[in-house]
């Protein structure tokens, strides 16, 4: 009952907003801060989609690591939260900081209780949780961005998706005719 | 106790923090493929805006080879328009600064980038503005909040011009009433007066200017394309219909944005308006010639904007019509409603419009002539006119975006919630803040719904998928429905990214799925060739 693994958790668990208000912080400092004070202040989801899917879906994650084992829910919040930094201005490592800064934030919350208390390997074993969740949160970027890019590829034909059906006999899916015309293309009609 | 920090620790430490700076001491914006739109061509710009020298360039070149008196032409064309619309001068001097308008815009929801904000974005222009076309500006320069008009600054405007989709909704929050997309199109027309423009908005531009529509087909292959359609249309119903064009001396013109007939979903609306003139035995009539409503021309300039709309009239006029009926489409509303009559009326050739089927004088179109087709099939099902079955769309659960140019740009807000909910039994509308004349935009307007922008446009239309994936998650909403091209075009791989499971509709291709005519087969699928409720074995 009372072993460190449980005291450890524990811990998390009594000063669990405080981390996750402190992650919160440094994941928003990756925008300029005119926009953070507007992430923060605007409570409306509607009105602010990026600032309320961060808070919550932040909270969601930290839950998720604190429980023993993961549910669906963990990949749901990490992707609905990489979904959005995956079309903002920011490189893959800008990108996924959002997770990588949660040891940062540990470290300084922890640093002290964990050499007093003696939970090094507690410790180390959430931190490779933590790790766990960078690597769920590359794999999903990846996969965003191929979406992206096969929207992107997928777009030239649906343009002309009708004329496409009605004179190749096709969706466009593999035919050159329909690629990169774009409505500024010419289509003779021939 | 100090602890030598480990690599890990540093790499962690790396302040991601962008440096705080006054925004007027600007970087030049730095462009990559995906950040911005492709310029036009050389020779789409000489042959319709007669520009001698016009170059081949990227945005990504250092040097934008701009011509030698560069700032003389933006200086004096500026002048120009401020001299011509006093509207723009009273936008330069007015604003206060006060933020109302700061976290309205949908680019900067999505994006995150404080340039983004209409007020910021307003003061690219505004800044020049200040240091050259006032008093106190050309004495305190940099002072007053002024600054000098180098390539830097017009790379700025090119990145952030190009990032407004004109949609007006800061607009509605301004307490002066300050129209930032009205500024974001004088910027354009500026910019266009040094041949820099995209290759998406000219494109179009010229093909519907040289041709009939955006896409350049021509008047035998748009005559197939509705062959394509009555066939389809056979299959689906059983009933072969007309589909009159070029007639003269019909009742009516009616004409649509060309992406109606090019692509699907807009396809079925296309179809459905088809549909909708056989069963009530309309006196109307299609042209090649006008076979746009989309206008380009209000991305350009207003020389562009006006020769565009008027083919329209033109092509009313030469066919001798009484009325022109407008399909489906975003901006051709704005342009019509707002600018239309200044520029290229009044229409007095034509009559006030009148519903030949049940009499209705639509008195608000007096000047223009041109009504809306959700007026207009408001107006017949009003009337009792059309037999509907809503329960063939049972199958849908159906939300509607407001497009911004025809909610907040003209007011159409309650006739297509009226046609949706006598055309489909489940609907339900998104949060308040979110709709009418609050609307969140697709964001792909204003020219920017190209292939290479993908990716901006996810950030930009982000605030609207967010309300749709609400009433998905709450009511099991699959569908979209709007009454515009761009959106339909726009809004399937927003959805795809953002809320999976939601298609897009147009509104009268439900119309058509619900509509029973006279001495049709029994149906079995809707327009898309999907089972009907109850059919699906
Ligand atoms: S018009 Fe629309 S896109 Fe342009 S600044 Fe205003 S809110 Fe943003
Ligand atoms: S709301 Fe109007 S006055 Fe206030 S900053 Fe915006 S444009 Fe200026």
């Amino acid at each position: 009952m009372n072993a460190p693994q449980d005291q450890f958790r524990e811990y998390l668990r009594r000063h669990r907003d405080k981390i996750v208000h402190n992650w919160l912080d440094a994941a928003m400092a990756s925008y300029p801060e005119d926009t953070v004070s507007f992430l923060k202040r605007q409570k409306d989801r509607f009105a602010n989609p990026v600032g309320a899917t961060l808070s919550r879906e932040l909270d969601n994650i930290f839950e998720e690591l604190l429980s023993e084992s993961s549910t669906q829910q963990l990949p749901q919040s990490v992707d609905a939260v990489v979904r959005v930094r995956a079309v903002q201005d920011f490189s893959p490592s800008q990108a996924l900081q959002v997770f990588t800064v949660l040891k940062d934030v540990l470290r300084r919350q922890l640093d002290r209780p964990v050499r007093e208390n003696g939970w090094q390997a507690q410790y180390r074993e959430f931190e490779d949780k933590v790790d766990q969740l960078c690597m769920l949160a590359f794999d999903i970027y990846v996969k965003c961005k191929e979406q992206l890019w096969e929207l992107k590829a997928r777009q030239a034909q649906d343009r002309v998706s009708y004329l496409l059906r009605k004179y190749v006999g096709t969706d466009g899916s593999n035919n050159p005719a329909g690629s990169g015309s774009g409505a500024g293309g010419d289509i003779s009609g021939e | 106790m100090a602890q030598t920090p480990s690599p890990d620790n540093l790499v962690q430490s790396i302040d991601y923090t962008p440096p705080r700076k006054n925004w007027l001491d600007n970087v030049p914006p730095e462009f990559r493929l995906g950040n911005f739109s492709y310029p036009a061509k050389a020779g789409e710009l000489e042959s319709f805006f007669g520009y001698e020298g016009a170059k081949e360039w990227s945005p990504m070149d250092e040097d934008w080879q701009l011509p030698e008196n560069w700032q003389e032409i933006i200086y004096e064309g500026f002048r120009e328009r401020l001299e011509k619309y006093r509207s723009l001068k009273v936008f330069m001097d007015i604003c206060v600064r006060c933020g109302a308008c700061a976290d309205k815009c949908h680019y900067f929801i999505g994006s995150g980038d404080p340039k983004n904000m209409p007020v910021l974005r307003a003061e690219l222009l505004r800044s020049i503005y200040r240091k050259d076309f006032t008093t106190v500006g050309k004495i305190l320069g940099r002072l007053n909040g002024g600054r000098a008009l180098t390539q830097d600054v017009l790379k700025e405007w090119f990145m952030y011009f190009y990032q407004c989709t004109e949609c007006r909704r800061c607009s509605l929050f301004c307490p002066y009433g300050i129209d930032t997309a009205e500024i974001t199109m004088m910027a354009r027309e500026l910019m266009n007066l040094l041949g820099i423009q995209t290759n998406w908005i000219m494109g179009p531009v010229t093909n519907c200017f040289n041709v009939g529509n955006h896409l350049g087909i021509p008047p035998h292959t748009f005559k197939d394309i509705v062959d394509f359609m009555v066939d389809d249309i056979e299959d689906i119903t059983g009933k072969r219909i007309e589909v009159p064009l070029n007639k003269k001396g019909a009742d009516i013109l009616f004409v649509t944005p060309s992406g109606d007939y090019f692509a699907d979903p807009g396809t079925y609306t296309f179809m459905g308006y088809l549909m909708l003139f056989h069963e009530l035995g309309l006196d109307y009539t299609m042209s090649t010639y006008a076979a746009e409503g989309g206008n380009f021309g209000l991305f350009t300039s207003q020389e562009a904007m006006k020769r565009l709309n008027a083919k329209i009239y033109a092509e009313a006029e030469r066919l001798g019509v009484n009325w022109i009926l407008g399909g489906e489409c975003g901006h051709m509303w704005r342009v019509l409603h707002q600018y239309m009559d200044t520029m290229n009326g009044p229409a007095d050739f034509l009559s006030v419009p009148r519903n030949p089927i049940t009499g209705t004088v639509f008195h608000n179109a007096k000047s223009t002539g041109m009504v809306h087709i959700t007026e207009f099939t408001a107006d017949l099902i009003k009337n009792n006119v059309l037999t509907l079955d809503p329960s063939r769309n049972d199958n849908k659960v159906v939300t509607y975006h407001d497009s911004c140019n025809p909610s907040r740009g003209m007011g159409l807000l309650e006739e297509p919630r009226y046609v949706l909910n006598n055309v489909c039994n489940q609907f339900f509308e998104m949060p308040e803040q979110t709709i009418r004349e609050q609307t969140f935009c697709c964001g792909s307007g204003a020219g920017l719904n190209n292939d290479e922008f993908t990716e901006m446009r996810m950030r930009g239309g982000m605030p609207r998928a967010n309300a749709v994936k609400h009433v998905h998650d709450k009511h099991g909403v699959n569908m979209l429905s709007c009454v515009c091209a761009i959106d339909r075009a726009a809004l399937p791989p927003l959805m795809n990214y953002w809320v999976p499971g939601v298609d897009v509709t147009g509104v009268h291709e439900l119309v058509a799925n619900a509509l029973v005519m006279r001495g049709e087969k029994e149906r079995e699928t809707d327009l898309r060739g999907e089972p009907l409720p109850g059919k699906e074995d």
